[in-house]
């Protein structure tokens, strides 16, 4: 009864982990970058992966102000108007 | 790119969080760039990153930077790089994979060339067989150190 328990809050104890950190680093990392690019991962959350949205959703609207201008553009304003093409990135 | 179809598609930049920050997942290939930026922690500080990043590529087309809460970020899942084309209709018309390998601009103009009922002139699966086989493939053996 006490190993069965002991194994129970073992596996219990390793779901949690695997949930908090999914993704863990590949294998062939070297390990001074690996707890980096866990922390990267946990960090970064939801914003990475493959994510839900598929091609025929409809797109989830935003309204983002352009840099250097006080024009403020929302993706909706261009529909039944022109195709957007949209990048997401940052420099590094 | 965007000046080829910029008449007939809009073209918007959407700046997300840092990839590889300095005080993060800091990348070799940046160092030796000198490309050295830290999370930023205000919207202006991700403005200027923004900008210095605009100006490197020379982007020549709408450049948003996505607020602090990383919202439409989140909703895209953009990080840390990825490219969407919405058709007329205001729906996803194709997604592209996730960066940097994803991340394949002929694979948009193919899709660019569909929605606007133009001939397709890229050769989509040449391209993916190409990316499959490239991951396909070992690391490079690290140097000793």
């Amino acid at each position: 009864m006490k190993r069965s328990g002991m194994l129970i809050i073992g596996g219990v104890a390793a779901g949690i982990v695997w949930a908090q950190n999914p993704q863990p680093a590949p294998p062939g990392m070297p390990p001074e970058q690996r707890a980096k690019y866990e922390e990267y991962v946990k960090r970064m959350g939801d914003s990475r992966g493959d994510g839900k949205l598929k091609a025929g959703d409809p797109a989830p609207d935003f309204q983002l102000k352009q840099l250097h201008s006080e024009r403020v553009l929302q993706l909706s304003q261009f529909k039944s108007k022109k195709p957007v093409a949209l990048v997401f990135g940052s420099y590094t | 790119m965007s000046e080829k179809y910029k008449d007939q598609v809009q073209f918007l930049l959407v700046y997300v969080r840092e990839a590889h920050a300095t005080d993060g997942w800091q990348a070799k290939a940046n160092e030796r760039d000198r490309v050295l930026l830290a999370y930023a922690e205000t919207i202006e500080q991700k403005e200027e990153h923004a900008t210095a990043c605009a100006r490197k590529l020379d982007i020549r087309f709408p450049v948003m930077v996505d607020k602090m809460d990383n919202k439409v970020e989140r909703d895209y899942t953009g990080m840390p790089d990825r490219l969407y084309l919405v058709g007329r209709d205001g729906r996803i018309a194709w997604k592209g994979d996730k960066g940097p390998a994803g991340f394949r601009p002929p694979e948009l103009e193919a899709a660019i060339q569909k929605e606007l009922g133009l001939p397709v002139t890229i050769d989509v699966e040449a391209i993916r067989r190409k990316a499959a086989a490239k991951r396909a493939q070992p690391p490079p053996a690290r140097k000793p150190n």
